[in-house]
């Protein structure tokens, strides 16, 4: 057995001319949580399909458990669970027939079933809905469920595909302990998102940008290598301010950040006198500017202005 | 090897189909109503029968022999007396208006020609609007017209041999007994269609639930979690075409009693023998919705492709137009049609009571076609989804 779950080399997949992911690799340690995180349309759904075996990788290697994506599919599909972006349960069926039936999709039979089953229903609160069909069941318990149907088998290595695209910040949460939980049990698990702020809860995690991977490291090491100061700068009618504070030339990268603007300068540099001159002579009062940690996001933004995207 | 199919996981899956089709309102209107549409179509109201033949008569002699010659139309069964008229001119204004069919003008001096012998004019104007049916109406005209020539004929031959005593000539009944079993089309079309009806729903039903059930996965989303899972190509193959195969072989139970039992349609043949073709059927249409899901994106599109491949399937298969009256080239083009086949067999089972003795060379036919379009199907059956 190795140290890693996951194992990935180039990785390549066209879509015709389209490079939806391009020569990643990356590698997957056994029992962490690795986190991908990048906007819409980067590569992360494309880079788990190939991993799950639902597409087959253009170029590059890879392999899950030391068992190779390529030809070893048939062995990796009894040790995944995988949680599609998009709900894929049946709707027309209730919570217990589709239990039941991928239960037995993978093998689970009896007592062993029904224990399963058990838990599931009760990780994705389902209660008394044993017998309701899916479809009529609230958002937020289908989402769960979906995630139950993935752990249904109890699988070492789970992909979870934007698990909570679409939930609210509380069921968010929630799902976050219940994946904290399958971590503590021992579990691999790759996640994708597009929420920075949950790229917080993974042990390591990969940026990826219009197929590219561009940085890949603990959240902590990728803000620490940033070689930026992030100030933020809270101040009335912010986004007209943005604009002019986003051309000084002393601004490496600005970005907007709820209703405060992100700037980032070369460390060490004084930018609350700076900007207070710049200010004066622009006519802008009544601001406040203070140096932050950096967060996930100033690290994409930073990363993402390098590469032009 | 492991074995192909698991039975554990393929009960699983033939039970979820079954519980999704019958949740799946499209699919139970597939499912039940093409084969109650279809029977009632083909039972009742595409009825190339003649019948109800309305006729108008001009009646100019009025004599006991005139008004008898008339009543063996009204009592045959096939004509409806619709009006006696007064002059030609009327005659005109009703057959343009299609409230007649047919106009009868008897002459006067029609008894007298009759007795005498030398044969009478009658004279008979039919609407040809609708060709078939007036060549039928001309044929049962000339029957009746024959018959009652016939029966003044013998009856003179008869008084004549009884003139002449014993060992006379008689008239040969048998003639007359087979015209008219000749000339009698009740219920003959039906009898025709409803055993071809089977083909057309097994045809219908199977390929359109398979190909519908396999794309909804798709478009659902489920496929994916299908394909990440340890289910095998053949397993879903399997649990996605025994439910249908199910199906239609009740089909075949159902419709061939309601044909017999209620529509009275002769059956001759070996109910086994139909059972087992069926099932070869069966099979090679199943092989053409998997084919149908391979090439369908949504299931609008694998309904409409199963019509695509529907309606020339029929066109070519003799259900309607008989293959024999087809340019040779386009005959060579039902040769490679499944549904040909089984139309001959089924009709042959049905109505001319033959069984594998006559039928090999369909029942061959079918068992090549469908193992053909089977492994051809499967193999496109691609579980990745590029
Ligand atoms: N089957 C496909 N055919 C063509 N293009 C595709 C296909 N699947 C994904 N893409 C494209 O590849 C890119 C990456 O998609 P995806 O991996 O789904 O992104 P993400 O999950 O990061 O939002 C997108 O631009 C998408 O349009
Ligand atoms: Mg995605």
């Amino acid at each position: 057995m190795t140290e890693y779950s996951v194992e990935v080399k180039d990785l390549t997949k066209r879509f015709g001319d389209f490079v939806a992911v391009d020569r990643a690799s990356f590698s997957v340690k056994r029992g962490e949580i690795f986190g991908f995180l990048g906007p819409n349309g980067a590569g992360k759904s494309t880079t788990i399909r190939m991993l799950c075996g639902i597409l087959t990788p253009t170029e590059g290697t890879g392999s899950v458990s030391g068992f190779d994506i390529m030809d070893e599919q048939d062995r990796i599909k009894n040790i995944i669970g995988y949680m599609s972006q998009r709900f894929s349960l049946y709707d027309d069926l209730t919570v217990r027939e589709n239990l039941e039936f991928f239960g037995s999709v993978y093998g689970l039979q009896g007592a062993r079933l029904r224990e399963r089953m058990a838990y599931v229903m009760k990780m994705a609160d389902i209660g008394r809905r044993q017998d309701a069909v899916v479809k009529s069941l609230p958002g937020g318990v289908k989402q769960r469920l979906a995630l139950g149907g993935a752990i249904l088998h109890d699988p070492p290595v789970l992909f979870l595909d934007e698990p909570t695209s679409g939930v609210d910040p509380v069921m968010r949460r929630t799902f976050w302990e219940i994946i904290y939980d399958f971590s503590r049990n021992g579990k691999t698990i790759f996640v994708t998102t597009h929420y920075m702020d949950e790229a917080e809860h993974c042990d390591r995690m990969a940026l990826i940008i219009a197929g590219k991977i561009i940085a890949l490291d603990t959240p902590s090491a990728l803000k620490a290598a940033l070689p930026y100061s992030v100030w933020s700068l809270r101040v009335e009618r912010f986004i007209e301010v943005f604009e002019e504070v986003a051309a000084l030339p002393f601004v490496e990268e600005a970005a907007i950040f709820g209703s405060d603007i992100h700037i980032m300068t070369k460390k060490g540099f004084p930018l609350k006198r700076e900007l207070a001159g710049a200010f004066k002579v622009k006519g802008i009062k009544g601001f406040s500017i203070e140096e932050v940690g950096a967060t996930l996001e100033d690290v994409f933004v930073s990363h993402a202005a390098r590469l032009g995207v | 090897m492991a074995a192909l199919i698991r039975k554990q996981i393929l009960r699983s899956m033939v039970i979820k189909e079954f519980k999704q089709v019958f949740r799946d309102r499209r699919m139970l209107g597939v499912l039940f109503g093409s084969p109650i549409i279809m029977l009632l179509i083909f039972g009742y109201a595409a009825n190339t029968d003649v019948r109800e033949i309305k006729m108008a008569v001009l009646d100019r002699e009025r004599s006991s022999e005139s008004r008898d010659f008339i009543s063996r139309f009204t009592s045959s069964g096939y004509f409806l007396l619709h009006s006696y008229l007064e002059s030609e001119k009327q005659m005109e204004k009703l057959l343009d208006g299609g409230a007649v069919d047919l106009f009868l003008y008897v002459e006067s001096g029609f008894s007298r020609r009759v007795k005498s012998g030398k044969g009478a004019d009658i004279q008979i104007v039919i609407d040809g609007t609708d060709s078939s049916r007036a060549s039928v109406i001309v044929a049962y005209v000339n029957q009746i017209v024959n018959e009652f020539g016939l029966e003044y004929f013998k009856d003179r031959t008869r008084a004549l041999a009884l003139g002449r005593g014993a060992g006379g000539m008689k008239m040969k009944e048998s003639i007359e007994l087979k015209e008219r079993a000749l000339f009698n089309p009740e219920l003959e079309s039906r009898n025709f269609y409803l055993p071809g009806i089977i083909g057309l729903l097994i045809a219908l039903i199977t390929i359109m639930l398979t190909s519908m059930s396999v794309v909804k996965e798709r478009e659902s989303g489920t496929m994916e979690q299908i394909i990440v899972s340890p289910l095998r190509p053949m397993e879903f193959i399997a649990g996605k075409t025994l439910p249908f195969a199910i199906v239609g072989f009740f089909d075949i139970i159902v419709v061939t009693v309601i044909a017999i039992a209620w529509f009275k349609v002769p059956f001759n043949g070996s109910f086994l023998f139909l059972l087992v073709s069926g099932l070869l059927y069966i099979l090679s249409m199943l092989a053409v919705g998997l084919f149908i899901s391979t090439v369908s994106k949504t299931q609008q599109e694998a309904m409409l492709s199963t019509f695509l491949f529907f309606l020339p399937a029929i066109l070519f298969s003799g259900f309607i137009f008989p293959v024999y009256a087809m340019p040779v080239t386009v005959q060579a083009v039902t040769l490679l049609n499944p549904m040909y086949y089984f139309m001959n067999i089924i009709r042959g089972v049905f109505l001319k009571g033959v069984g594998m003795t006559v039928l090999w060379p369909e029942v061959l036919a079918l068992v090549v076609m469908g193992a053909a379009l089977l492994s051809l199907s499967v193999r496109r059956f691609s579980r990745r989804m590029e």
